[in-house]
């Protein structure tokens, strides 16, 4: 008797890999944002996506993933070349031209939605917020071994494209680590030394992108900005080098993958009698997360004592 | 065309003008560093000085004329080079430790791209060097006394200290010009002691030193010789015959009125 594939494996594993592997992976490119003092980057292009995710639908008219991620991925492209050129010419404040940029192009993203009739096919308003975690299940055979090459190539594709990602960032990271660190710290002198910051930089930003677009489809925007300003924030409360830093963040990210999936699908049945959306319980992890370290942190502060 | 010889001047430039938008911050300055010697460049605030240096290391574009070291562009020059950033540029929260900022002046190529969290054996199979570098690291925050401060984090030294440790990078590079961004603004009497015998020290050596400085009292003390620059370049020359009362009076009193890009013939 061959059992069959448990419930865990077919529901559960890809949604959950997924959701652990797009945490690890923003969690790590947005330390690097919030080192910048800019993590609301993230954000900007989390909104900015929608626009382009209509414009390509119209001028393609399927919601074919291709057609679907280039398009993401060039309005995100677009909102983060508006705010450096607001930024630097037109003299705007960053924060305010970050969020003009994004307010903007989610206004156009829904006035798109409603005048091209994308509306009626299913490219909705809830999707864009709260992803479609649930719909990631993985069709595997009867009686396969989740480990065959068939049940493989059953993978959803977004799992594929997440897993990707994070190959990229981790890589990226590695080997760029020096350079990430020494150009992020002192622009004038690696540039002066013949490094290219500016290069570095857009490179970051162009990964950070692609994920924040890759992660999108399944997390939904609240997530994707969660999880790349939360587990930053809270690991730099905690850590004094970049390394502890960077790599903490990204562990906080996935713990808040794994803490907020598990108690959406396992935790929430117990105990309010249903399950809620995964995206939005990882989010208040991430956020808990982060509450819980500044709360430590606050604690064991020494009190100054006005006798010094 | 640019002569290449060595025995050019380590930093000049001629007829330097440089404008963020419309408004010059240099206008046609024509001036060279005296090799082996410490120079400093004096002004009043917004007189170009950091401009000057930047221009020069290519930072910020040049509108016309040239910064040229022993004759050659930055670009081929940039070798034999060590510049060290003014202060207000630097985020020092970043989390880097001193020992790291020391090491970005003497990463060279590949060694950029093997990450340094290895473990050592790992990092000596990768990349040739790593022990010749730890020891270069060592020695360079060691001669400005912060060989103890070699683990700590930037952001937890004083700004004294902080500057020490820019320093130290710039010698670690092993350069021949030194060009300084207000090396002594705002750090502690020892790291004043320290940065003015270190920068002798490459003087004796025969290296060359220029320094964006503030302070007009100590200028003739710690520096051999002077440019005062307000946009223009009003004087210069050995420190103490160049700092008259004239010049000063002439570089920080008179009000300069505004100089207009329109007032030249453009090429």
């Amino acid at each position: 008797m061959i059992p069959p594939p448990s419930d865990f494996l077919v529901l559960d594993a890809a949604p959950l890999a997924a959701v652990v592997l797009a945490a690890f992976t923003l969690a790590l490119l947005g330390s690097f944002l919030v080192l910048q003092r800019q993590a609301m980057i993230g954000d900007a292009m989390a909104h900015s996506v929608l626009p382009g995710l209509v414009i390509a639908f119209v001028i393609t008219g399927s919601r074919a993933p291709a057609p679907m991620f280039m398009g993401a991925l060039g309005a995100a492209l677009f909102a983060s070349l508006a705010i450096a050129a607001l930024t630097r010419y037109a003299r705007v404040e960053p924060t305010a031209a970050i969020g003009v940029v994004f307010t903007t192009l989610f206004a156009l993203g829904v006035l798109l939605v409603e005048t091209t009739g994308a509306r009626n096919v299913d490219l909705d308003l809830d999707c864009v917020l709260s992803g479609q975690l649930e719909l990631l299940f993985w069709p595997i055979e009867r009686g396969a071994s989740p480990w065959s090459g068939e049940s493989l190539d059953r993978l959803p594709q977004p799992l594929l494209t997440l897993a990707t990602m994070w190959a990229m960032s981790v890589g990226a990271v590695l080997f760029g680590w020096r350079l990430l660190r020494a150009t992020l710290f002192d622009r004038p002198f690696t540039q002066a030394r013949g490094l290219r910051p500016g290069l570095v930089r857009g490179a970051l930003l162009l990964l950070t992108t692609s994920t924040v677009v890759a992660s999108f489809e399944a997390l939904g925007s609240i997530l994707v900005i969660a999880l790349l300003t939360c587990p930053p924030a809270a690991a730099r409360l905690l850590t004094r080098t970049l390394g502890a830093y960077v790599a903490l963040s990204a562990v906080l990210g996935a713990s808040a993958g794994l803490l907020g999936y598990a108690f959406a699908t396992r935790g929430a049945p117990i105990l309010i009698g249903g399950t809620i959306d995964a995206s939005g319980s990882v989010a208040a992890a991430a956020g808990l997360i982060l509450a819980a370290t500044a709360m430590v942190t606050v604690l064991r502060r020494p009190v100054a004592s006005p006798t010094g | 065309m640019i002569a290449r010889s060595n025995q050019a001047e380590p930093f000049a430039v001629e007829n330097l003008v440089v404008a963020y938008r419309a408004e010059p911050v240099l206008w046609n300055v024509t001036w060279s560093a005296r090799a082996g010697a410490m120079s400093a460049i004096v002004g009043p605030n917004g007189a170009g000085k950091s401009t000057l240096l930047n221009a020069a290391v290519g930072l910020v574009p040049i509108v016309s004329g040239r910064a040229t070291f022993w004759g050659e562009t930055f670009k081929d020059a940039r070798h034999r080079i060590a510049y060290v950033p003014q202060r207000e540029s630097i985020d020092w929260d970043f989390p880097i430790t001193a020992a790291q900022v020391v090491e970005m002046g003497i990463t060279h190529g590949a060694a950029w791209l093997v990450p340094d969290f290895l473990p050592r054996w790992s990092r000596r199979l990768l990349g040739k060097g790593t022990a010749r570098a730890e020891s270069k690291t060592h020695g360079a925050l060691e001669r400005v006394g912060m060989a103890d401060f070699a683990r700590r984090p930037i952001g937890e030294l004083s700004g004294g200290q902080q500057q020490r440790v820019f320093l130290a990078r710039a010698l670690a590079q092993e350069a021949e010009l030194y060009l300084l961004d207000e090396p002594f603004a705002g750090v502690d009497v020892a790291t004043e002691e320290i940065l003015t015998s270190e920068l002798r020290a490459l003087a004796r050596a025969g290296k060359t030193v220029v320094a964006v400085h503030h302070d007009l009292e100590d200028v003739a003390d710690r520096f051999d010789d002077v440019a005062v620059l307000h946009r223009e370049l009003v004087a210069s020359g050995p420190a103490k015959a160049t700092l008259t009362e004239a010049t000063i009076v002439r570089a920080f009193r008179q009000p300069r009125a505004p100089l207009a890009l329109d007032s030249t013939a453009h090429g």
